[in-house]
C-alpha cells in the first residue's frame, strides 16, 4: 500500500488536482492521511513492512508533536531501514531538487504530485520503483545524463582555454572535474550544495571576491542531474548584489536543449549575457574572448522581467504566507528598518530564489531615497508626540 | 499606550515590524496568536487592536468569511456596547485584497485596514511607499480617535451603570424601565453618530457635522430624565395630559396648585419662582420648555447650586446649534453651523454626558 501523509488537502486539490475523486480511482493502492489523529489511529497498518510512505516533511509542524517532528522523521527512516520491503519519500515545497539514497527519497512537492499517477500505475502493475515518483515516466533520464556527461568529459581537450584580458571564474563539480579548464581563472567547486540558501551563500562569497568578467557554470550539479541546477545558479548570480552580478555567464552543457525546456529557470537563457555553451574548452575560449555588450544595473529589471518564477510551494496558500514574507520585507524597507533587526523573521527566506528574483526585478535591493528617509524620521517624531498627547487612562469600569 | 496584535504569525516578524515601523516604541504591543488567546486578552482594555483575518490553517480552507477566526473575534469585541474594548479602534491586517471581505469587516466595526503586500499584485515601489504612509497615517489618526472614543464610551458606560443601579429605574415593571431603555438607546445612537465616518465630501459639501448632531441626541436624554424623575400619577392623567400639578418623585413640586385659593405657583421657574398665579392661567403653561424642566428638577433635588453653571453652558450651546428649535434671532442672524461652535462641539458632548452622569448620581432620599 502507498500511504500519502500530507495535511495540506487544499494544496493537494487546488494546486495539484488530486481531489477525492481522483484519489478514489486509486483507492486500492493509496491511502491518504490528513491529520495526526488519522495517523495515530492507523499507525499499525501504516508502518508495516511493504508499505511505501510518502511523507510531507512539515506534517508534524502544526501539531502537538511539533517539538519532536525531527525525531519522528528519524524514526520513520529507521522503520524503513529495518523493513526491506518498505520505501520512503520525504516531500516538501522548500525542496528544489530530487534525491534517492537506498530506499529513501526526497523530492519537491510539485514533482511528487506530478508523477504520482505514473508511479501508482506502475505500482498497480507490480513495478514498485520510486524513480517513477522522482522522474516520472522518463525515469531513465538520470542514467542517460550520467552517460552523456561521461562521454563529454572523455572528449574534452586537455589544452586549457586561453582567455585574454578577462577575469574568469570557473565553477566545477566535485565528481567530474575538468582539469585545467582555462589558463588563467579562479576555480571553485560546488560539492553538495543545492538548496537556495546554500547557493545564495556561495554566490555571495565567490562573486564578491573580485569583479569577474566571465563566470562559467556547469549545467548539472547536485544529487540529480536532471534538475539542471546550473540554470538556477545562474539566476542566483543575476539576483545577488555582488561585484560580479553583471558578469557574462556561460553555462557549459552536454545536454540537448529540448531536455531543458521544461525547467522553471530555462528562461534565464533569454536574458542578456547568459549563454548556453558546449562542453568544450574551445567554446570556453571563443565565448570568453568575445566582446559582449556591457550589462548594467539599469537593464536588470527589464531582463528579469523576461521570465516568471512561481512562488515556492511551502506556504499555507499563496495569498497568506507569501504576503507575510513579502509584506514584512516591504514594510521594513519602506520604513527604513533593517530586515535583519526584525525579530522572528526568517531572514533565510529572502535567500529563496523567488524572493531574490522579485527583489532584483523590482530594484529593491538598494535603500530608499533620502526624501523617503526624511519622511520616516518625521513620522517617528510625530507619532511619539501624538502618543504623549493621546495617552488615556484605562477605564476603571468593571468588566462586563 | 497599550496595543494588541492578533495574528497567528505575530512572532514570525509581524510583532517586531509593527513595533518598529508603526508604533515606534518597544514593549507596548502585546500579542495573541489564536482565537482563545485573543478572547482572553480582550478582557482587558487596549488603545488600538491590530487584527489579522485568518488565524489558522483551517481558516484558509473555509469558504465563508463569517467562519474566519478574525471575523469571530471582531464580533466578540463589538458584540455589546459595554464590552471593554467596544470603543477600541481596530486596524484590520489582511493579505486578502478582496474588497467585499474588507467591507464586511468595516461594516462590523473595523476602523481601518492595511493590506499586506503580495508580490503577485505588486504595483511598484511608489505604491509600496504609499501603502506604508497610509498605514502610518491611519495609526496616528486612530490614536486620537481612540482617546475620543474611549472618553465618550466611558461616560456612556458609566451612565448605563448608574441607570442600572438607580432607585428610579430598578423596577422592571415600572414605566421607568422603558425610559431607561430609551436612554440607553439614545446613548448608543449618539455614540454612533459621533463616530460615524463621514467623507470629506459630506463634511465640505453637505455640511455633515456628526459632533453637533450627537450632542443634540445626548442633550435630548434630559427629556427622559425629566419625565422619569416626575411622579406620574400626581402629574399626568391616563392620557398623559397634565391637569395642574407637576410633582417630582421626591415629593417636591415643580407646579403646585392650591385648590382652595384657586391659584398655583412654581417652585422654580426663572423669575417666576414662588410667584402665585390664578388658576385660570394654568393653560398658559401647558407647554413648558425642557430647560425650565431641568432647572426646576435640579432645584427640587437640591442640585441647582452645583450643576446650574454646567447646565447653562450646555443649554446655551444647544440653543446655538439646535437644528430643531432655532430661535427667531438665530434664524435671522446666524449661519446654521458657526465655526466657533464647531470647534467646541466635541467638548460639549463630554459636558452633556458628564452632566447626565452627575444628575443620575444625585443622592435620592
Amino acid at each position: 500500500m502507498v500511504i500519502l501523509i500530507d495535511e495540506k488537502k487544499t494544496r493537494q486539490e487546488k494546486d495539484y488536482n488530486w481531489d477525492n475523486e481522483r484519489l478514489f480511482q486509486f483507492r486500492k493502492s493509496i491511502l491518504p492521511i490528513y491529520t495526526l489523529e488519522e495517523l495515530e489511529k492507523n499507525s499499525k497498518n501504516i508502518f508495516s513492512d511493504g508499505n511505501i510512505i510518502l511523507f510531507h516533511e512539515s506534517f508534524l509542524d502544526n501539531t502537538k508533536l511539533k517539538s519532536e517532528a525531527s525525531l519522528r522523521r528519524q524514526k520513520i527512516e529507521e522503520f524503513v531501514n529495518k523493513n526491506p520491503g518498505s520505501q520512503l519519500a520525504f516531500f516538501s515545497g522548500s525542496k528544489n531538487t530530487r534525491k534517492m539514497q537506498d530506499r529513501i527519497a526526497s523530492l519537491p512537492v510539485t514533482t511528487l504530485y506530478e508523477n504520482l499517477e505514473s508511479f501508482l500505475n506502475h505500482y498497480n502493475q507490480g513495478e514498485i520503483n520510486l524513480d517513477y515518483l522522482l522522474y516520472g515516466e522518463n525515469h531513465e533520464i538520470e542514467k542517460l545524463l550520467y552517460d552523456s556527461r561521461e562521454l563529454a568529459l572523455k572528449r574534452i581537450d586537455s589544452k586549457p582555454a586561453i582567455i585574454k584580458h578577462k577575469s574568469n571564474l570557473f565553477i566545477s563539480t566535485d565528481e567530474k572535474f575538468i582539469e585545467n579548464p582555462i589558463e588563467v581563472c579562479v576555480i571553485k567547486e560546488i560539492l553538495f550544495q543545492e538548496s537556495d540558501v546554500e547557493l545564495h551563500d556561495l554566490v555571495t562569497n565567490w562573486c564578491d571576491e573580485q569583479k569577474y568578467d566571465n563566470i562559467f557554470i556547469p549545467i548539472c550539479f547536485g544529487s540529480t542531474l536532471s534538475d539542471f541546477n546550473g540554470l538556477r545558479f545562474a539566476t542566483h548570480i543575476r539576483c545577488t548584489k555582488t561585484q560580479s552580478q553583471f558578469a557574462n555567464i556561460f553555462i557549459y552543457s552536454f545536454v540537448e536543449l529540448s531536455l531543458l525546456l521544461q525547467n522553471p529557470f530555462f528562461n534565464i537563457l533569454r536574458t542578456k549575457n547568459i549563454k548556453l555553451i558546449g562542453f568544450k574548452k574551445n567554446e570556453f575560449e571563443i565565448m570568453g574572448n568575445t566582446q559582449h555588450d556591457e550589462f548594467v544595473q539599469e537593464e536588470l529589471s527589464h531582463e528579469l522581467d523576461k521570465f516568471y518564477l512561481k512562488h515556492p510551494q511551502n506556504y499555507l496558500d499563496d495569498n497568506h504566507s507569501i504576503a507575510n514574507v513579502w509584506g514584512i520585507f516591504q514594510l521594513a524597507r519602506n520604513a527604513n528598518v533593517k530586515i535583519e533587526d526584525i525579530k522572528g523573521f526568517e531572514y533565510n527566506k529572502l535567500k529563496d530564489i523567488y524572493f531574490k528574483w522579485l527583489i532584483a526585478k523590482n530594484n529593491l535591493s538598494s535603500s530608499i531615497s533620502e526624501e523617503q528617509k526624511q519622511e520616516q524620521i518625521k513620522y517617528s517624531e510625530k507619532v511619539i508626540g501624538v502618543k504623549v498627547v493621546g495617552k488615556i487612562d484605562l477605564p476603571k469600569i468593571k468588566r462586563k | 499606550m497599550r496595543y494588541l496584535l492578533i495574528d497567528d504569525l505575530a512572532h514570525s516578524g509581524w510583532h517586531s515590524i509593527i513595533e518598529k515601523a508603526i508604533i515606534k516604541a518597544e514593549g507596548e504591543l502585546e500579542t495573541a496568536t489564536n482565537y482563545n488567546e485573543a478572547i482572553e486578552k480582550i478582557q482587558s482594555k487596549f488603545d488600538i487592536i491590530f487584527l489579522d483575518v485568518r488565524l489558522t490553517e483551517e481558516d484558509h480552507n473555509l469558504k465563508n468569511i463569517h467562519d474566519y477566526s478574525g471575523y469571530k473575534i471582531l464580533r466578540n469585541i463589538r458584540k455589546e456596547f459595554n464590552s471593554i474594548n467596544f470603543s477600541t479602534p481596530i486596524i484590520l491586517i489582511t493579505a486578502s485584497n478582496k474588497i467585499w471581505n474588507i467591507n464586511l469587516f468595516l461594516e462590523h466595526g473595523v476602523d481601518a485596514y492595511y493590506i499586506k503586500e503580495h508580490p503577485e499584485h505588486y504595483a511598484g515601489n511608489e505604491s509600496s511607499r504609499e501603502n506604508l504612509l497610509n498605514f502610518q497615517s491611519k495609526f496616528i489618526q486612530l490614536i486620537e480617535t481612540s482617546r475620543k472614543k474611549n472618553e465618550i464610551w466611558k461616560l456612556c458606560s458609566q451612565i448605563i451603570e448608574d441607570l442600572n443601579g438607580h432607585i428610579y429605574f430598578k423596577n422592571k415593571n415600572d414605566k421607568n424601565h422603558n425610559v431607561k431603555l430609551r436612554i440607553i438607546d439614545k446613548l448608543r445612537l449618539g455614540y454612533s453618530i459621533l463616530f460615524q465616518p463621514s467623507s470629506v465630501f459630506a463634511k465640505e459639501m453637505l455640511l455633515a457635522n456628526n459632533e453637533t448632531l450627537s450632542f443634540i441626541v445626548f442633550f435630548s436624554i434630559l427629556e427622559e430624565i425629566s419625565k422619569s424623575f416626575t411622579k406620574i400619577p400626581d402629574t399626568w392623567n391616563q392620557k398623559y395630559e397634565r391637569e395642574g400639578n407637576w410633582k417630582f418623585r421626591n415629593d417636591e413640586y415643580f407646579i403646585e396648585v392650591d385648590d382652595k385659593s384657586e391659584s398655583f405657583k412654581f417652585n422654580y421657574y426663572r423669575s417666576k419662582k414662588n410667584q402665585k398665579f390664578h388658576i385660570d392661567n394654568l393653560k398658559d403653561f401647558k407647554v413648558i420648555g425642557l430647560s425650565d424642566q431641568i432647572y426646576s428638577l435640579l432645584y427640587a433635588y437640591k442640585a441647582l447650586d452645583s450643576f446650574e453653571e454646567d447646565f447653562k453652558e450646555v443649554n446655551k450651546f444647544r440653543n446655538g446649534v439646535d437644528y430643531i428649535h432655532s430661535s427667531v434671532s438665530n434664524i435671522l442672524n446666524k449661519p446654521l453651523i458657526s465655526q466657533e461652535e464647531l470647534e467646541k462641539s466635541f467638548e460639549m458632548n463630554i459636558k452633556i454626558l458628564s452632566l447626565l452622569k452627575k444628575i443620575l448620581q444625585i443622592k435620592i432620599h
